[in-house]
């Protein structure tokens, strides 16, 4: 029974659609491993089981009437706690929100169960999807696959915590400074923040309306492809989507080949304060890439710690426009910390919020030019330090909470503001047991090459292979 | 401006009330973003309209070669 929920999920899609297993036993699976795990991960902050087991049951039935089975058919999934379905709770791991109920469906659910995945329930994650580290103050932390005692990354504490767990075959997070992809480093798994304007983002909860993306977190580059290939894409109900066509992704994942790519390292900033064994785990995945014909160049990236500055500039007042009522009338309802990374919209002023906005496109094209004209992707780590406990971590709004949020975020945040792809990728593990990952990040628009390269390392490697026990 | 000010502009455009620490970690913080402004924002371009993002990402999306 186990053994099914260790399959990937386009295996156990494949085995669905040819009858080798049923929905209900990949469903049943799914749920009795839930029901030993949660206890230790926390990672579900509601379970439908009744609902999916009936949907795996309809699934069959359909696959019996002989229908054409669709990519993710019968496909157990579930979803950061912030991707509304019309009718259902959805607590953005708030208190403010734990009642809400949304009238509308995200385009991104939509499209999943059109492609015939099923859904398990909503999962744990940083209130209001602010926190990079998975600690929740509401719902109760959520715990790492790994090892409990450490942090899962967040804020899609739950997505990394579930897939990594092996609980669901994939779930979708959200991304703002980095929210897809620390989960994915901490938790061992492939994350994909694609393209600013990539995934439309209607029914999902906002929190910076120019940073904020859906991305899908899995265990294999190949289910990564697959799920962005069913959710990217032009939506009439968000204008922000881009018409830009859809590239093949799970056909470049199917396709690994890095004879004669470009890698591009930074020379600067993205190892300030670097441990020494995350350093050496970067070049041992260099390496790798090397020995199957990559070349390596280095590159200086411009405007970074300013960049860093500019996101806040963007974030700070967007979030503010979402929560200044809340802040208002119901501050003791919020987390701490959240209140107080909420609070610097309320001291930026419009005219800096439009400029930060307005040079945006001069200060991406600034780093693509300096690393694209030499490179065809870049690599960098995800997160720089070993991944750290719940412990040490849990800091609430102490005057050492900024410090730790800036470490956390140091590598990631940056490319939101940059609206660049970045696929975290598994490296390997620090001595701690935990996972390490780097990030490729490419052209805008580039994540297949970003799915063709990291798939090459991924067959090279095989550290999609190892699960927690 | 100093902690006082933010709190005063806090509480006079957005009627909430910041705590002192608050108020202090946002003074050190605006003043860095208004440093970064300073040293990036200059030569704007006068026409960039922010609502383009995409339209440069696209842009910015074709090979070289």
């Amino acid at each position: 029974m186990t053994e099914l929920t260790h399959l990937s999920l386009t295996a156990v899609a494949d085995a669905i659609a040819s009858k080798e297993t049923s929905a209900r036993d990949v469903t049943e699976a799914c749920l009795a491993l839930i029901d030993a795990k949660q206890p230790a991960l926390n990672a579900f902050i509601s379970l439908e089981a009744d609902a999916a087991l009936a949907a795996a049951d309809a699934a069959d039935a359909a696959l019996a009437k002989g229908e054409t089975p669709g990519p993710l058919h019968g496909v157990p999934l579930a979803h950061k706690d912030m991707y509304y379905r019309a009718g259902k709770v959805s607590t953005c791991g708030s208190k403010i929100r734990k009642d809400f109920v949304p009238d509308h469906t995200a385009t991104t659910i939509t499209r999943l169960a059109e492609a015939g995945a099923l859904h398990l329930g909503g999962l744990n994650m940083s209130e209001f999807a602010v926190g990079p580290m998975g600690h929740n103050d509401h719902f109760g932390s959520c715990r790492n696959p790994w090892n409990p005692d450490h942090v899962t990354g967040g804020s899609s504490s739950g997505s990394g915590s579930s897939v990594g767990g092996r609980l669901v075959y994939g779930a979708l997070g959200s991304d703002t400074g980095g929210s897809v992809r620390l989960p994915a480093a901490c938790c061992g798994l492939v994350g994909m923040k694609p393209t600013q304007t990539r995934v439309s983002r209607y029914g999902l909860m906002g929190l910076s309306f120019s940073l904020d993306n859906a991305g899908p977190l899995t265990r294999t580059v190949r289910d990564n492809a697959r799920l962005l290939g069913l959710i990217a894409g032009a939506d009439p109900m968000d204008h922000t989507a881009s018409a830009m066509p859809v590239d093949d992704y799970e056909a470049a994942a199917l396709s690994p080949d890095v004879k004669g790519l470009r890698i591009a390292v930074p020379a600067n900033y993205y190892y300030d304060n670097a441990a020494p064994e995350v350093r050496a785990l970067m070049q041992a995945s260099l390496k790798v890439f090397e020995g199957m014909g990559a070349e390596i160049v280095e590159v200086e990236v411009p405007d970074h710690h300013h960049i860093r500055q500019l996101g806040v500039t963007v974030r700070g007042p967007e979030g503010t426009v979402l929560h200044a009522a809340w802040l208002r009338d119901r501050p003791q309802d919020y987390g701490p910390q959240v209140r107080a990374r909420l609070e610097p919209g309320l001291a930026i002023g419009a005219a800096q919020y439009l400029a930060a906005l307005q040079i945006r496109p001069r200060i991406t094209q600034g780093f693509v030019d300096a690393v694209f004209a030499k490179a065809d992707v870049f690599h960098a780590p995800t997160i720089a330090v070993p991944v750290p406990s719940l412990a040490e971590t849990d800091v609430k709004d102490s005057p050492d909470f900024p410090a730790l949020v800036a470490g956390m975020t140091h590598c990631t945040q940056p490319i939101n503001y940059l609206g660049l792809p970045s696929l975290a990728v598994p490296a390997g593990f620090t001595a701690n047991g935990l996972p390490a990952s780097f990030q490729l990040v490419g052209r805008p628009f580039a994540e297949a090459a970003l799915y063709r390269a990291a798939a090459a390392y991924e067959v090279e490697t095989k550290f999609s292979e190892t699960a927690p026990e | 401006m100093d902690a006082r000010q933010i709190k005063d502009l806090a509480l006079q455009w957005h009627q909430v009330e910041l705590e002192e620490a608050a108020a202090e970690r946002l003074a050190v913080m605006t003043a860095a973003f208004g440093d970064t402004l300073g040293a990036l924002a200059s030569d704007s371009l006068f026409d960039t309209e922010p609502a383009h993002f995409d339209r440069a990402l696209v842009a910015m999306a074709k090979r070289d070669d």
